[in-house]
């Protein structure tokens, strides 16, 4: 496989990853909007919504995990 | 005999190794920073008006908003994606396509202040948490789209390269993080009063 075919196929991949984040996070965003409005008091059941989405947007958009390493990583 | 490098060499190498580790924590720090800011202005709304909210909230221009600042969360990852793939068109379209939802959340934001507006004012308990922390943010989105417009720039005069492309995972970052915001802001100012 040629570097270029390589460097794709790569690139399509992180892209499919950043997709299924980007699914999960709607979707987690359309059920925590559907407990606001039918929940009487939800404060405590969209604490974990909150918790989940960020840690998604921190560990796959912002590649947090670059803090344990020295050299870092890149999408 | 054996080659022995300049200082200048080292230097350079040394400079090449822990560059980008040090501009990555750099940056968290200042993210850190912002972390802190954004959270005193979360905690105040609930220590001023507890978890009440007015009757009148747009709950549909808010889900909208969230989910254009999600859309353009996506897009600012396919560029720095493709960036880093040396795939500079796709890293130019996505840009653009991060700003024009950056702008659009603006607009929404516009109009969110003018209805709420005339439903709380400013200088009442919840006004003041309101339009602050919207204020706020939507600062920070602004000067995200002015980031993103100038590496976009850059970037389409060629400055950018898959091994030298930290200025496009900075400003990228930054903007996740105002997205990372949000997913926080929203539900202390939308959803945690319920329906």
């Amino acid at each position: 496989m040629s570097d270029k075919s390589k460097g794709s196929t790569e690139l399509a991949a992180v892209i499919q990853r950043g997709w299924f984040t980007a699914g999960a996070l709607a979707v987690l965003t359309l059920i925590e909007y559907f407990v606001a409005t039918s929940v009487d008091r939800p404060t405590l059941w969209l604490l974990p919504f909150i918790v989940a989405k960020g840690g998604l947007i921190l560990e796959v958009f912002m590649h947090s995990s670059d803090l344990t390493t020295l050299d870092g990583g890149n999408a | 005999m054996a080659m022995t490098a300049t200082p200048e060499a080292v230097h350079s190498r040394a400079e090449a190794t822990y560059r980008p580790a040090a501009n990555r924590l750099g940056l968290w720090l200042f993210l850190a920073s912002e972390t802190f800011l954004f959270s005193a202005f979360i905690s105040s709304r609930f220590v001023v008006s507890g978890t009440d909210q007015p009757e009148h909230l747009n709950q549909g221009l808010a889900l909208l908003l969230t989910l254009l600042l999600l859309w353009s969360s996506i897009s600012a990852f396919r560029a720095e994606a493709a960036m880093a793939h040396d795939n500079r068109r796709l890293f130019q379209r996505e840009i653009l396509t991060t700003i024009v939802l950056g702008v659009l959340f603006l607009v929404g934001v516009g109009v969110e202040f003018n209805e709420a507006l005339a439903d709380f004012p400013a200088n009442t308990i919840y006004g003041s948490s309101f339009f602050m922390l919207i204020g706020l943010h939507a600062f920070h989105v602004l000067t995200g789209i002015l980031a993103l417009g100038v590496v976009w720039n850059l970037g389409r005069l060629g400055h950018y390269g898959s091994d030298n492309h930290w200025p496009v995972e900075g400003v990228v970052k930054y903007w996740h993080f105002v997205d990372l915001m949000w997913v926080a802001i929203y539900p202390t100012l939308y959803l945690f009063g319920g329906s």
